[in-house]
């Protein structure tokens, strides 16, 4: 089991999160912007994470995924979170987003779970090419 | 190398600094001695004869089942002890735990490679490559960091 996993687990559904809330809201914002909706429906994405977060257990308690293990976990991952949001936007709006919405949906889900990652990459790069200036002066040869 | 010595009233106890340019084996040589680090620790080499070996030389430690092995860069030493034990007294030195099964010497690491899934591959000076684990990658960090 992973060190600290109460900590990346909360960390992560606050990404799970955000990223979701964005995804709608950018749609809706797009498609739907004079749409009243009911307040409690803002309570959706903090429920939607929790089941977004279940197929990410895996990940705080295998230490040692294959490739291929964290690429299944990441589709199942996006396939969930596509399927969530596809619901939470229908009932939201019900009938009153155009159907055509629901594909740019996918798609806007999709951009937005793959900005994460590319985001999470580029960070630990540039963390790694600051420790490995470091690693330049300490390293010891024999 | 210049040795300074300066009597301060105002300090609370001897503070010894070493500037250096690049660090080398002779000052991980003093570093160990000043701070009370086990400075060798003894293996079987593949001649079944009983070393001392320098710790500063060791790359990494790998438990391989119930056997664990020191690798330095000519050769591989059964240490007859287990990790924790290896850990446990080599706490505060350069080695530091990079997987459930390997110690790394943080001085011997060359170059750091980013991994799949918060994991590190770490190249070392021999050209070896070794994995870190996510678990234990921030803590890995962290040391580099601040040394």
């Amino acid at each position: 089991m992973e060190k600290n996993w109460v900590k990346k687990f909360l960390w992560d559904y606050m990404i799970v999160q955000f990223q979701v809330t964005l995804s709608i809201g950018v749609v809706g914002t797009l498609f739907a912007r004079d749409v009243a909706i009911d307040f409690r429906y803002f309570f959706l994405p903090l429920v939607l994470g929790v089941i977004y977060m279940l197929p990410c257990l895996p990940l705080y308690f295998k230490e040692d995924m294959t490739v291929i293990q964290v690429w299944l976990q990441r589709v199942v991952e996006l396939i969930l979170i596509e399927a969530g949001t596809q619901w939470a936007v229908r009932l939201v709006f019900d009938d009153r987003m155009p159907k055509f919405v629901y594909v740019v949906l996918i798609f806007s889900v999709l951009i937005f779970d793959i900005l994460t990652y590319v985001i999470r990459d580029y960070l630990e790069i540039k963390e790694v090419d600051e420790l490995n200036e470091k690693l330049s002066s300490m390293t010891v040869e024999e | 190398m210049k040795l300074i010595k300066r009597q301060d009233d105002s300090v609370k106890e001897p503070v010894i600094t070493i500037e250096y340019i690049k660090w080398t084996e002779e000052l991980d040589n003093i570093s160990n001695m000043i701070e009370g680090r086990r400075a060798s620790i003894a293996g079987y080499g593949k001649d079944g004869e009983l070393y001392q070996i320098r710790t500063g030389a060791i790359l990494y430690f790998e438990a391989v089942g119930d056997l664990v092995f020191a690798y330095t860069k000519d050769s591989v030493y059964e240490i007859k002890q287990r990790l924790y034990q290896i850990e446990e007294e080599l706490k505060g030195s350069d080695v530091i735990r990079a997987s459930k099964s390997v110690l790394l010497n943080i001085r011997k690491i060359q170059k750091l490679r980013p991994a799949l899934n918060g994991r590190l591959y770490a190249t070392l000076t021999n050209g070896e490559q070794v994995m870190i684990t996510r678990s234990y990658s921030k803590d890995i960090k962290g040391v580099i960091m601040a040394s």
